[in-house]
């Protein structure tokens, strides 16, 4: 039997029957040319399962939240104000927030004993766990407490650094509980610089133009400038420089 | 919960399980049409439109359905509309020589050689490979036979081969 590059495409994809198989083998062991070729072929298709998923733009995401959220069975009234929702960072921040808040005291109290649910969060170790319901969680625990220096500044890192848009949201949220220092000012701002996603931008403008921060303006006209920005982020700046 | 009782949720009326459903396959169903077409704003729409889809037929799916291979399948449909609709019965390699994102110039040999392929031989390598899918799945998916599959995956490889040793050699 003649082995072609077909017969070794066939080997290749362990398509060959047992007594091929040996064949091949065989003929692998003494046939540099034919070597030669198989370890090419192996190699493309080895190359090929590594190849890593392509990333679609954050657009893409957004778009199907904004339609997902359209979709919701939500009452009429609600349903027509849509636009202003969505303009609203604040209010949808803090819906978000709610809504976390309530599904943990929820899921805790139907799945978790209190106490070991406790055990998770009490500590800062929720900070570096993978798991994002837990870093969410850490964060509503943290500031149930009484209001701790320490925790505004694990706040600001998870707000600079973490990569789930709802860690970064919940944060904002957060650390608007606090009473307002420079360190809370500033981290707000620097993130502001740095935050590429719609929804914790528009919550990002909010809260910085809750709190009245004037410092936040060339942010705010920075981002109104920048072509990249979504035009309900532009907005929502535009309508924050009024305020301010 | 796996994917079929997350599509169970959303038939039921649970409509905001679809982003979790959304969450765990938007990408490798990206990759599928991106690899296929190679137009990624086409790509994010149709991952959009699959979706829209899936919630307007909810009703049709059955538990019994492989969510995944339900989602594909759809999303090959949608494609297909496409071409239909763009009159184009599939897209012409000649559109595929060069690489018109300049991020698609910095990747990796195996990947322009993939990119400088027909469309139906990188679908198939892209479901059967890179998405790790029985040739079964893909056949139902692209709507051929199983054997059609197998000698078209047969015929992507030998491509695939020409096409990165041609590269390396420019």
């Amino acid at each position: 039997m003649k082995v072609d590059q077909e017969m070794l495409i066939k080997y290749l994809l362990g398509e060959t029957t047992t007594m091929e198989n040996a064949m091949i083998t065989n003929l692998l062991e003494e046939d540099l040319t034919l070597q030669k070729e198989y370890q090419e072929l192996a190699k493309i298709w080895s190359e090929l399962e590594s190849l890593p998923d392509e990333l679609p733009s954050q657009k893409m995401e957004h778009r199907f939240t904004h339609w997902l959220d359209s979709m919701s069975e939500v009452p009429a009234s609600r349903k027509s104000s849509r636009v202003m929702w969505l303009r609203s960072g604040r209010w949808a921040a803090a819906a978000a927030v709610v809504l976390l808040a309530g599904f943990f005291v929820f899921h805790q109290s139907k799945s978790t004993p209190v106490s070991e649910s406790r055990s998770t969060v009490t500590g800062i170790e929720w900070v570096s766990s993978p798991s994002t319901t837990e870093r969410i969680q850490g964060i509503y625990h943290a500031t149930m407490k009484e209001h701790d220096p320490a925790i505004v500044q694990i706040l600001l890192k998870l707000l600079r650094e973490d990569e789930s848009d709802n860690v970064r949201l919940t944060a904002v949220e957060a650390l608007q509980t606090f009473p307002l220092t420079d360190d809370i000012k500033i981290g707000l701002i620097q993130a502001l610089e740095k935050e590429e996603k719609p929804v914790v931008q528009i919550a990002l403008i909010s809260a910085l133009v809750g709190l009245s921060d004037h410092d936040a303006k060339p942010q705010l006209e920075a981002l109104i400038g920048n072509e990249d920005v979504e035009k309900t982020v532009k907005d929502e700046a535009q309508l924050g420089l009024l305020r301010l | 919960m796996s994917d079929e009782e997350a599509m169970m949720e959303v038939q039921s009326g649970n409509t905001r399980m679809l982003s979790v459903l959304f969450e765990r396959h938007h990408r490798r169903l990206y990759t599928y049409l991106f690899r296929t077409t190679r137009d990624r704003d086409l790509s994010e729409d149709l991952v959009q439109d699959t979706f829209e889809k899936i919630m307007r037929k909810r009703h049709t799916y059955r538990r019994e359905y492989p969510f995944g291979g339900w989602l594909f399948r759809i999303a090959k449909n949608m494609l297909n509309d496409h071409y239909r609709n763009q009159k184009l019965s599939t897209v012409g390699i000649e559109d595929f020589d060069a690489p018109q994102d300049p991020r698609d110039v910095e990747r990796s040999h195996i990947e322009l050689a993939l990119m400088r392929l027909k469309p139906e031989f990188r679908e198939v390598l892209t479901l059967t490979k890179c998405q790790g899918m029985r040739y079964q799945e893909v056949a139902n998916i692209i709507g051929i036979s199983e054997t059609g599959v197998k000698s078209r995956v047969h015929r992507a490889v030998k491509a695939l081969k020409d096409s990165y040793v041609e590269l390396k050699m420019t």
